[in-house]
């Protein structure tokens, strides 16, 4: 009496195909479990005899082999007690075979034989649809609540069930009276996420010029961006604003994100696909585990969970050090590799990075209000990494929002204009970038730059005496030409104009050091003053 | 860099660390010239009454144990100089100290006896006022051709010392260790840049650490080699004070930065305030003070200024010098964005705005 059924496994954000097999025979009445699995599986032994006996079923007093394959790789998750279930079901005959071949399920028993819902109900879906041409699994069992996550898949059938005694009932129905029972997706769910539904406006954002220019070329080029500026300047309010003037996702995008959110756990019922690009905002307390991702067994961390979206680091400063550092490679790659228990897992994690900061503790510098010492704000910086500050494209000053502007009646520019135009911009980078690995300007290697950052003999000898200036270095004066090369897109410029390197100097990234010289020479200023 | 040892006699007698140092002195005089001291006979050395049993034997022994050439060989391989007051070039405002050190070390270029000199002393601890202030001043002295004396310790030493060679000035630093060891560390890149033209200066052996009980001891150095101190910031019973109180004691015009009342940095100076020390109130009144007390005026050279276009013009009658804003200059000057970039740019190259934080300009 033997007989095996179709499941999933969840590596990083993808679904791998597994085998629950159950086999009856002669011998001293013992469960054994078989196939390299982690301590929640093996722990469905006894959860599922009673989940049975709870349905009505006694197993027999008889030998009950349970194998989970592939057995080399490790198996972990509580969505195997449906099919180990129903493998054993199937093996005392309760369930018919012909139907079995077309079923892939996962799902997590009560003792009682409820199901409850599980994580990663999307990728196995994907997955499913996948291989449906080769595999004839066309059928999705899953938790009732997880039925619509499974409908966002529109290529597969999902049977959504309460319980096993449910299941049992289900499965012994004719393909007809079966087909009445599949999950109906409902028309307009995605309404509620669809991509224009921000809650926040540029509308919103008063005055603040700089800051505004800021994000619009750090949303058109990809340019991570540092906030510095005084507390209650709106530096979280403009961080939360980037998303809305950030093209509408691709649906490659969409389905990535999401999955992200479906093995996270955080894929809402009644959402539907995630359309909205994140915006995630962890508090500095945040561990790296947290942040990276990973932990006992490794889940996405918020730089996953920010993909295709922003991570706003608000007060940098507050922020571990390492776990800062560990930011680095990420931000590099563009994903994450967490190696646990001989297993590595990729997660996605390409997002746009903005970080906040006051300018030094009390937040006033360089105003007249600030009362900071010297020791003070050098102490400040010095709790930021170099190398990290290294990679933020833009610095952008957020002010203090003077009276004058919030009442000023002249109306700001929506995030609906201003998308506008970064969508148009980003048109002309996927033009330019057609051949290449990369889309955007601010991934532009080094050794592309020559080819679509020329500058013109003008351009040329600003640079030369900006760079002696302002204390350039190498790649500084690399990631200028970046975002005046967006600069230049967003103005329509065929190649970067002086004006557009000078916008773009006057947003480069901050040099600690200088910046602690400059607050000797502000004080002094102020002083003479 | 090039050593210059005079005499090796007097090297050999200043690390004779068996002897105090009004020994060294008396005993230098009693027998005219440390040359004297290393060829006497013990008969000569007794009949001079200046030495205990002890410290005669251990001469005796150092006679014969220690060259003064092999002394002076090693210091020249470190590229350090000495000098003792047996020499002209010993500075002669230090001479008129009572307890003046026996001999200098020193690196560099030791500073004329005709030069003017002016410390700038104050807290290591400052705040930005302070050591903006203490750059000022130290500007200001080597633009009028003081040279300055301090200590290269964080905060207002430095701050005065950097101020000071940033105007092209000459400036010495007294060190609390050897000279050869540079504290605190981060100042090794103005210790060089002292020594381009100035010195630096110790009365402590090469090689010598740091320690606490150095500090007040190097600091009636500092006060004798100026005929000025400048407190910039103090806190009551700190080291500044030490300098202040050693320079009334030597005769020297003490200067105070007044600060406000309240701030704990200031209340150092505020107290010699009270008590009588001469108060800067600006630096037009500090330049006035010190032309007063040197019998002749002191002129600053005036800064050209450069013709600037009606956009410049426009952008820099918003300046200011306290940092402002791009934002608030943008709204301000009424110029467009670009326009605005482009203004900026040249003035900067001009040298006549800073941008000292991202989007904040200060005139200069």
């Amino acid at each position: 009496m033997y007989s095996s059924v179709a499941t999933a496994a969840i590596f990083g954000i993808d679904s791998l195909h597994v085998t629950c097999e159950a086999d009856i025979s002669e011998g001293l009445p013992v469960t054994t479990y078989l196939g390299y699995l982690s301590q929640e599986v093996r722990e469905s032994k006894d959860r599922i005899r009673t989940a049975l006996r709870n349905t009505g079923i006694c197993l027999p007093p008889k030998r009950i082999t349970i194998n989970i394959s592939p057995a080399s790789i490790r198996k972990s998750g509580s969505t195997f007690d449906l099919p180990i279930a129903a493998s054993i079901l199937a093996a005392i005959g309760l369930l018919p075979e012909a139907l079995l071949r077309r079923l892939v399920m996962i799902g997590e028993l009560s003792l009682e034989g409820e199901l409850l819902p599980v994580r990663g109900v999307l990728p196995t879906a994907l997955s499913m649809k996948e291989r449906l041409p080769d595999s004839g699994e066309d059928i999705l069992i899953v938790p009732r609540d997880n039925a619509e996550e499974a409908g966002l898949c529109p290529d597969i059938r999902v049977l959504p069930v309460r319980s096993l005694r449910e299941l049992i009932d289900l499965l012994s129905l004719g393909e007809e009276e079966l087909t009445l029972h599949f999950y109906q997706r409902k028309e307009g769910a995605d309404q509620e996420n669809s991509a224009d539904r921000y809650s926040a406006d540029f509308r919103d954002l008063h005055g603040q010029v700089f800051l505004r220019r800021a994000l619009e070329i750090s949303a058109t080029g990809g340019h991570h961006l540092l906030m510095i500026g005084p507390p209650g300047s709106g530096k979280t309010m403009a961080a939360s604003l980037l998303p809305g003037i950030l093209p509408p996702m691709s649906p490659e995008e969409v389905i990535r994100l999401s999955k992200i959110y479906s093995v996270s756990g955080m894929l809402n019922e009644h959402q539907g696909l995630l359309q909205k690009r994140p915006f995630r905002n962890p508090h500095h307390t945040i561990t790296s585990a947290g942040l990276i991702g990973g932990g006992m067994k490794a889940a996405p961390g918020e730089i996953s969970l920010a993909t295709s979206g922003i991570l706003f680091l608000d007060e940098l400063p507050e922020f571990q050090r390492n776990t800062l550092e560990n930011l680095r490679e990420p931000l590099e790659a563009r994903s994450v590799t967490l190696v646990r228990n001989n297993l590595s897992i990729t997660y996605p994690a390409d997002f746009l990075l903005v970080c906040a900061m006051n300018p030094c503790p009390c937040g006033q510098y360089p105003g007249k209000l600030c009362h900071c010492s010297y020791g003070a704000i050098s102490s400040y910086l010095s709790r930021v990494s170099q190398p990290l500050l290294d990679r933020m494209d833009l610095t952008a000053e957020s002010q203090a929002v003077s009276f004058r502007d919030l009442i000023a009646s002249d109306k700001m520019e929506s995030s609906a204009e201003i998308r506008a135009r970064v969508i148009q911009a980003r048109k002309i980078q996927a033009l330019r970038f057609r051949d290449k690995p990369y889309q955007l300007n601010s991934r532009i290697p080094v050794r592309d730059l020559n080819e679509f950052c020329q500058l013109t003999g003008q351009g040329i000898r600003y640079m030369e005496a900006a760079f002696k200036e302002q204390h350039l270095t190498a790649r500084s004066f690399h990631r200028i030409l970046r975002t005046a090369r967006t600069i230049a897109d967003l103005e329509g410029h065929e190649n970067p104009e002086v004006t557009d390197l000078m916008e773009a100097v006057s947003y480069r990234s901050m040099d600690k050091k200088y910046w602690q010289e400059d607050a000797v020479w502000q004080s002094m200023s102020a002083f003479r003053g | 860099m090039k050593s210059e040892i005079k005499n090796p006699y007097a090297l050999w007698l200043n690390q004779a660390r068996f002897l105090s140092t009004p020994v060294k002195k008396a005993l230098a005089e009693g027998l005219h010239g440390a040359a004297n001291i290393y060829r006497a006979n013990p008969m000569e050395l007794a009949s001079a009454n200046l030495l205990s049993e002890e410290e005669l034997d251990n001469l005796i022994l150092y006679q014969k144990d220690c060259r003064p050439e092999d002394l002076a060989d090693e210091l020249r391989k470190k590229a350090i100089s000495f000098v003792s007051v047996e020499e002209d070039t010993y500075p002669t405002r230090l001479r008129e100290v009572i307890d003046h050190p026996y001999g200098l070390y020193y690196r560099g270029q030791l500073m004329s006896n005709r030069s003017r000199a002016a410390s700038i002393v104050g807290a290591r601890k400052c705040s930005a006022y302070g050591y903006s202030t203490a750059r000022e001043i130290g500007y200001l002295m080597g633009r009028t051709g003081f040279t300055v004396v301090s200590g290269m310790a964080r905060g207002i030493d430095s701050a005065g010392q950097e101020g000071c060679l940033e105007a092209g000035g000459q400036t010495v630093a007294v060190l609390g260790s050897g000279v050869d060891v540079i504290y605190p560390p981060e100042n090794k890149s103005l210790y060089e840049r002292i020594l381009e033209k100035g010195c630096v200066i110790s009365e402590f052996e090469p090689g010598a650490a740091p320690v606490g009980k150095h500090f007040p001891q190097r600091n009636r150095i500092i006060s004798g080699l100026s005929d000025h101190v400048i407190v910039v910031e103090a806190r009551v019973r700190s080291g500044s004070l030490i300098t202040a109180q050693m320079a009334c004691q030597q005769n020297r015009n003490l200067l105070v930065v007044p600060g406000r009342i309240n701030d704990p940095m200031s209340q150092g100076t505020n107290h010699l305030i009270e008590m009588g020390a001469a108060i800067i109130p600006s630096e037009e009144r500090l330049i006035e003070k010190l032309s007063e007390e040197a019998g002749m005026p002191l002129n600053l050279s005036p800064v050209k200024k450069p013709s600037l276009t009606i956009r410049e013009k426009c952008l820099y009658q918003c300046m200011d010098y306290y940092a402002r804003s791009g934002e608030d200059l943008l709204n301000e000057s009424g110029l467009s964005f670009r326009d605005f970039l482009e203004a900026i740019h040249l003035l900067s190259e001009k040298g006549l705005i800073r941008e000292i934080s991202r989007q904040h300009y200060v005139k200069i």
